[in-house]
């Protein structure tokens, strides 16, 4: 069943609209190439506040060369708005279609390097979090779809290659809290060649001590759902390579933050006594994107990191393994 | 619409008055952390001597004296806007000069922290970024940021000297 989604716009009588977020994200993965381009267009603040942002980033990251990542900030009156569909300046536009379930992206780097003009169609059921979740002085509330069939183009560096070469999670995340509040959280999608998707999220506190892990996706076919009592997920290790940092003004506010300590590698182990999922990441390269709370002083800074993943899963009777790419945000 | 070229002064004066759509007061913060100091700012070739007394900013003479000096290129500002350039890393090749007193240069540097962290709660001085942003590109700097001549081998031995890592 396809359950229509929808941008979460506050009433007027909103009396919390003033720490109002909402985002579409999606990445996208070429497992021949082992490339992981990530587009996310979001708003930040109530809608009527001129003070309130949208912002646009286009990441696209290379196991070898690392990410090359792109931020558009604008004030929120200056971006397209509607009840499916956010458009933030020249960088990205995010689409749903709430008929299919689908969604349409468009993104093009400021220089010209990487363009996608995409179509994506559900290949997995969605996950579907819309309870609120306690985040820092709010809530947060989220729903994904796991794998995503892909058409249309992309061009990097003036080659065109079939977006049906590649495939696509996708993530809507919404809610109410202060960028800066003691929040973070640690998530990620793991997309297997050869069908498999897993998603995991754990939403924490700044320093990343509390929280429990979920972990969801689908199986040889066969969705599941882990409950955070069911999962360990282990951080391990460091990476060298300082990450590539965005917007440039807010990075160089927080130069304390251009050599954050972020993991090099990531075990998952989910296992409620009838289902088992395994997952060994390692973790290559790190983009860093710092934002702002428009309405009051505070920062986040996102990590957006990439690497390859192997994986073993029993569910519900049916063994399955491989490889694949791994997206994973790390945030405090 | 004018082409002219838009002053070191103007942007100044525009940045500055700017903050006064901040409603967390950086105004008068920005006032307290440089009144009584003098400063000498420079941008390629344009180059300003500025104080503030009360709220107003004050235009000194060139040649004035000032407890301190800070300079720079469009080319760097703009690779710092890009995320193309480390602020730590512009000051530590002196691609961003400042000297003076310790506590100038350090009055200097939270001037424009205070203006940066502003920027992210006022539209005006993202639409000042995105003039400046566009000036820039109408006048084709060369952008490649033009490491500092002066010997980094003695900076080198004095920050291993005091047990600073992360350079080089």
């Amino acid at each position: 069943m396809i359950v229509a989604d929808r941008i979460r716009s506050p009433s007027a009588v909103d009396l919390t609209a003033g720490s109002f977020k909402d985002w579409l994200h999606v990445n996208i993965f070429d497992f021949a190439r082992g490339h992981v381009a990530l587009v996310n267009v979001s708003l930040h603040g109530d809608p009527h506040d001129p003070r309130s942002l949208a912002a646009a980033a286009l990441l696209l990251g290379d196991l070898e060369r690392g990410w090359a990542p792109h931020v558009e900030v604008l004030g929120a009156a200056e971006a397209e708005v509607g009840f499916d569909r956010v458009a933030v300046g020249e960088i990205a536009s995010i689409a749903l279609d709430p008929a299919s379930g689908g969604l349409a992206v468009h993104a093009r780097s400021p220089g010209g390097r990487v363009r996608l003009d995409l179509a994506a169609f559900a290949a997995a059921p969605p996950i579907i979090a819309e309870r609120p979740t306690r985040f820092g002085s709010g809530w947060l509330a989220w729903r994904a779809i796991p794998r995503l069939n892909v058409t249309g183009w992309l061009s990097v560096d003036d080659v065109m290659r079939p977006g049906d070469e590649t495939v696509m999670y996708h993530d809507h995340n919404w809610g109410r809290w202060h960028w800066g509040d003691d929040a973070g959280w640690e998530w990620a999608a793991f997309l297997a060649a050869d069908g498999d998707a897993f998603v995991t999220t754990r939403p924490t506190d700044r320093n990343h001590k509390t929280g429990g892990t979920t972990l969801h996706g689908v199986a040889a076919g066969r969705s599941f759902a882990f409950e955070p009592r069911t999962v360990r997920m282990r951080l391990e290790g460091r990476l060298e390579t300082a990450p590539k940092r965005v917007p440039g003004a807010l990075a160089a506010l927080h130069s304390g933050r251009a050599r954050p300590q972020l993991p090099s590698s990531l075990l998952l182990v989910a296992d409620d006594g009838y289902d088992r999922v395994e997952i060994a990441a390692s973790l290559a390269h790190a983009a860093q994107i710092v934002v702002a709370e428009p309405a009051q002083p505070g920062y986040a800074f996102i990590h957006e990191l990439l690497g390859t993943f192997a994986y073993r899963s029993l569910i519900r009777g049916v063994e399955t393994a491989g490889e694949g790419l791994v997206a994973f945000e790390y945030v405090d | 619409m004018s082409t002219e070229r838009k002053s070191l002064q103007a942007w100044i004066e525009g940045l500055v008055t700017a903050l006064d759509d901040d409603p967390w007061g950086t105004a008068e913060r920005l006032r307290d952390v440089v009144a009584g100091y003098t400063a000498r700012i420079s941008l390629d070739d344009d180059s300003v001597i500025v104080s503030m007394q009360s709220r107003a900013l004050v235009w000194g003479p060139t040649g004035a004296p000032v407890d301190g000096e800070g300079s720079t290129t469009v080319a760097v500002v703009i690779a710092i806007l890009d995320g193309r350039l480390e602020i730590t890393d512009a000051v530590a090749r002196g691609l961003v000069q400042a000297r003076g007193s310790p506590e100038a240069v350090l009055r200097m540097f939270h001037a424009v922290e205070l203006i940066l962290d502003a920027s992210a709660r006022v539209p005006a001085l993202r639409r000042l970024a995105d003039e400046f942003r566009r000036g820039a590109e109408d006048r084709a700097p060369d952008m490649t940021p033009v490491p500092w001549q002066q010997s980094r081998a003695d900076e080198l031995a004095l920050l291993a000297r005091l047990g600073v890592g992360g350079v080089g």
